[in-house]
């Protein structure tokens, strides 16, 4: 089972995951986070809200997670997104999408 | 950007993600998603063998069952305890480890002759590799693709499998085939079909694996066990109506047993055609401008060929029997045909035969498969050295044969590699094992040999070649 943990501090939005990101449990929480996103962010990407995605606990990701990760980053803005704290597998993974750039992984 | 390469992107893009995706998962996850393939294609054979059969009119719905059977069952058990996730091969003493990684997404060329099939077999290989695939369908069979795509993909995510890992091209066109052949997302085709299209996957910028035609010779030797040897090629030639590539296309026997030779195939309903009747089954079976065979009549029965030619056989007639005087473009039934009609030639003696084969073997046949029937070994051993044949079948049936897993222990398969004579990378039978990327860690192991021996004398240009090699191997 997913669990995930949504904070705000000043500007920036921290989706905490923690889990396996595979296809089911992604399915389970895509509206919600991205509800969350779309609130926070705002239409106006001048106010630079900041998203940032903590990935340290979490183990795997399915594609669905990356396309909620290219949703995010199109909301946000490049320079207002980050995904942090990912395990040398899943940067591979986002690697392999040829994403990692895009999605500022670290 | 044209609408073609914005679709090809966007399937890319799909397939890429599945790829990432993929890469996460271990062997025994892997396994189950194979697992659950095999199981739905095997449970869906007849079903699938029977659309495929009514969409493209070619062969026998009941042997297309057995190929169904053949791409899930045997493939699976030839694959089924293979490694293809993390370390596959460890040797301690020679301190090198082997790790295999996925390609990546591998496009799927589908042939109309043996379509649900081929789909299932490679998807299979490739799910075990954990690669996505996209599958590319012939026009005329794509209800039949469609369907066992989707029996696959269900069966494929039930078990965890990514998201998009198998995908099947809607709107197909030749330029949206080599679009995706060229697309530098993709990691490998793996085509199956004409010359043509084969030529246009290597030359495409990516990694390819191919195979190339087919033009089977068959030599029935003086010591063969002819009624066994005639059972066994009625056997393949008439199964799925001859639309495997690696089915009988000629007969070649020495003049010493023509005569039992002949009894044997009239007497199991093959018609020996006399010199007009062979003329005009030359005019209706091979195209006059190309050379090749007439697509019509692919897969098709040969009482069916007969009348269309115009040739008056009798109602039970099993294969067309052409005796031919010669092979090549003069000789036009002597090129590959994918129906129930052999080539027949009667040679003076063995040399002769197996200056025939040699001639047919290179009428386009080049690199794929021989076959030879006797029971004296250096005659077989003989043949199989001559002859430029990824597989020497013997005592066999030829497509079941080369197809593996049936008559003898090759890899089941239905891409049969056959090497540069076919411009193909390889001569094996296509499986799991060639869609990996094998990394090797190397553990540090001294050459001592080398190492205790003195470099300098390399450098000196004084020292002789003699001297340096018995200083080197002295005492070794």
């Amino acid at each position: 089972m997913i669990n995930y943990n949504l904070n705000t501090h000043s500007n920036t939005l921290s989706c905490q995951f923690i889990g396996r990101l595979d296809t089911n449990n992604t399915s389970k929480i895509a509206e919600s986070v991205e509800e969350k996103i779309k609130d926070h962010t705002g239409d106006d990407q001048n106010t630079a809200p900041k998203v940032v995605f903590d990935i340290e606990q979490v183990d795997y990701i399915a594609s669905a997670f990356i396309r909620i990760c290219i949703k995010a980053v199109q909301k946000a803005g490049k320079i207002n997104f980050a995904i942090i704290n990912a395990s040398p597998m899943i940067k591979k993974t986002f690697k392999i999408a040829g994403l990692d750039e895009e999605l500022n992984v670290s | 950007m044209s609408s073609i390469q914005g679709v090809a992107d966007e399937l890319m893009f799909k397939a890429t993600m599945a790829a990432a995706e993929f890469q996460q998962l271990n062997q025994a996850d892997t396994d189950n998603i194979v697992e659950n393939i095999f199981k739905a294609g095997f449970t869906n054979r007849v079903k699938l063998a029977k659309m495929a059969q009514e969409e493209t009119g070619i062969g026998v719905w009941q042997h297309k069952v057995i190929k169904n059977v053949v791409a899930t069952q045997l493939v699976y058990e030839n694959i089924k305890n293979e490694k293809t996730v993390g370390i596959i091969k460890e040797d301690t003493i020679r301190g090198i480890v082997e790790i295999a990684q996925p390609l990546g997404p591998i496009f799927a060329i589908i042939p109309i002759t043996n379509p649900t099939s081929t789909i299932l077999f490679k998807i299979l290989i490739s799910m075990k590799t954990r690669n996505p695939v996209i599958v590319s369908a012939p026009r005329h069979a794509f209800n039949c693709c469609k369907e066992t795509v989707d029996i696959c993909y269900a069966a494929a995510l039930a078990a965890g499998a990514p998201e998009d890992c198998i995908q099947i091209i809607e709107h197909g066109s030749r330029e949206f085939t080599h679009t995706i052949m060229a697309h530098h997302n993709l990691a490998l085709t793996l085509a199956t079909g004409g010359t043509g299209l084969v030529h246009a996957a290597y030359s495409s910028g990516n990694p390819a694996i191919g195979v190339g035609p087919g033009n089977v010779p068959v030599l029935i030797d003086e010591s063969a066990d002819i009624p066994f040897a005639i059972e066994n090629i009625i056997l393949s030639k008439t199964f799925d109506n001859g639309t495997i590539c690696a089915s009988e296309q000629s007969i070649i026997v020495e003049k010493t047993i023509t005569n039992a030779v002949r009894k044997e195939f009239e007497s199991q309903h093959c018609y020996f055609l006399d010199e007009a009747e062979t003329k005009k089954l030359e005019e209706y079976a091979v195209l006059k401008d190309k050379g090749t065979m007439n697509p019509e009549i692919v897969g098709k029965p040969a009482t069916f060929i007969a009348e269309r030619a115009g040739i008056n056989a009798p109602e039970n007639t099993r294969i067309l029997m052409a005796p031919l005087n010669g092979v090549g473009l003069k000789y036009p039934l002597s090129v590959e045909i994918l129906a129930p009609v052999l080539a027949y030639y009667e040679c003076d003696n063995y040399k002769s035969a197996i200056k025939t084969c040699i001639d047919l073997n290179f009428l386009g046949g080049i690199g794929h498969t021989a076959v030879i029937y006797a029971n004296n070994e250096t005659r077989i051993m003989e043949f199989s050295e001559i002859m430029n044949a990824g597989r020497i079948v013997v005592n066999t049936p030829s497509g079941q044969g080369a197809v593996g897993g049936l008559f003898n222990t090759l890899p089941t398969s239905f891409t049969l590699g056959c090497g540069t004579g076919g411009k193909n990378i390889t001569t094996e039978n296509i499986s799991a094992h060639q869609l990996i990327n094998v990394q090797r860690v190397c553990r540090r192991k001294i050459n001592t040999q080398w190492f205790q021996f003195d470099q300098a004398k390399y450098i000196d240009e004084n020292q002789g070649t003699d001297d340096i090699l018995s200083e080197y191997y002295k005492n070794y």
